[in-house]
């Protein structure tokens, strides 16, 4: 597999570009579907919106500066069209945020793609009912075990902020187990 | 309970961290082909066939969208006010009926205050000069109110 330096090396040039981006797609297409996927949480809208992502990433390419790193530009770029689309969904639907994310959840338990038991629902459901960035935070941090410093770069926002964050999530998490029972 | 309360809060943390999902079999085998078509097919160069139905497309859905709205007022109209929709049919029927000339012609003549009788003006204002003498006549022959009030009390 390609290192993160030979693909970039490789995409500024047209004769590889091509193939660069196909070994780019190949890199991080897992990394990035499960990113996605925590976030809106069907398959189909993960697709959808991984497929968004990568063209998005073929027609600004060219103009990525390399200040923060390969990974945490397509992690910023998954997250933006994340929450662009549950914004668009949600206007969609003509209903408040809090009702979107009731019906994602009841989605989920139809979903065939959902493997989780009683708790992994119930968990699923307290995720979905946090504001957007704790939100972000926690799968973060909780499932992909994402670094404070990589997720500063990826959230734009200090490490300070996304430990009270993730602190606050756990909480709201906690208490909403507690009040479902 | 209340302990029972506790252990299914805290019972989460204990789970293995990986995310409750799986995908359909073989989706990451064909992903970097599906992303290369996507991308082909947007860099592909648009006919002016589909320029031109991408233009009229915000025309065709905003005229959709009134047909639409015009569809829910008017079937719970025709269901629950029948007769309001009735009244207003008649007043589209008149409308419709002006195409014929003399047709405009007798409907403008129901007017008593219609352009048509202003039209006609100038014809009646000639009889009236040709017939001075006789109105004159007639207005002196007239009985005032007083007169009229005696001849019918007697």
């Amino acid at each position: 597999m390609k290192s993160d330096q030979q693909i970039l090396a490789e995409l500024k040039n047209e004769s590889t570009k091509q193939a660069a981006f196909r070994a780019l797609v190949s890199s991080y297409k897992e990394r990035l579907y499960w990113h996605i996927r925590k976030i809106v949480l069907s398959h189909d809208d993960a697709d959808d919106v991984l497929q968004n992502t990568f063209v998005k990433v073929w027609r600004n390419i060219d103009g990525f500066r390399e200040e923060s790193g390969l990974f945490t530009w397509l992690y910023r770029i998954a997250t933006n069209e994340s929450l662009t689309f549950l914004t668009q969904k949600k206007k969609r639907a003509f209903v408040s945020s809090e009702e979107t994310n009731d019906y994602i959840i009841e989605n989920l338990q139809t979903d065939p793609y959902f493997d989780g038991d009683d708790i992994q629902y119930r968990l699923q459901k307290a995720i979905a009912r946090l504001p957007d960035k704790q939100r972000l935070v926690f799968n973060m941090r909780y499932y992909d075990d994402i670094k404070y410093q990589d997720m500063e770069k990826i959230l734009e926002t200090s490490a300070g902020a996304l430990k009270a964050s993730y602190h606050h999530a756990v909480k709201k998490i906690e208490e909403y187990l507690r009040s479902e029972e | 309970m209340m302990n029972e309360k506790k252990n299914i809060a805290s019972e989460w943390q204990n789970q293995p961290s990986k995310p409750p999902f799986r995908v359909p079999d073989g989706y990451f085998d064909t992903l970097e082909d599906l992303i290369e078509a996507r991308i082909a097919d947007e860099e592909a160069p648009v006919s002016s066939k589909g320029k031109l139905i991408r233009m009229m497309k915000p025309m065709l859905a905003m005229a959709a969208s009134f047909a639409l709205v015009f569809m829910l007022v008017y079937y719970p109209l025709s269901v629950f006010l029948p007769n309001y929709l009735a009244k207003n049919t008649n007043t589209t029927i008149d409308t419709v009926t002006v195409a014929d000339d003399d047709l405009v012609i007798s409907y403008f003549a129901g007017f008593t205050h219609s352009y048509y009788e202003l039209f006609s003006i100038e014809d009646e204002t000639i009889e009236v000069e040709d017939n001075e003498q006789e109105v004159l006549e007639y207005l002196a022959f007239e009985m005032n109110e007083a007169e009229i009030y005696a001849e019918l009390t007697n």
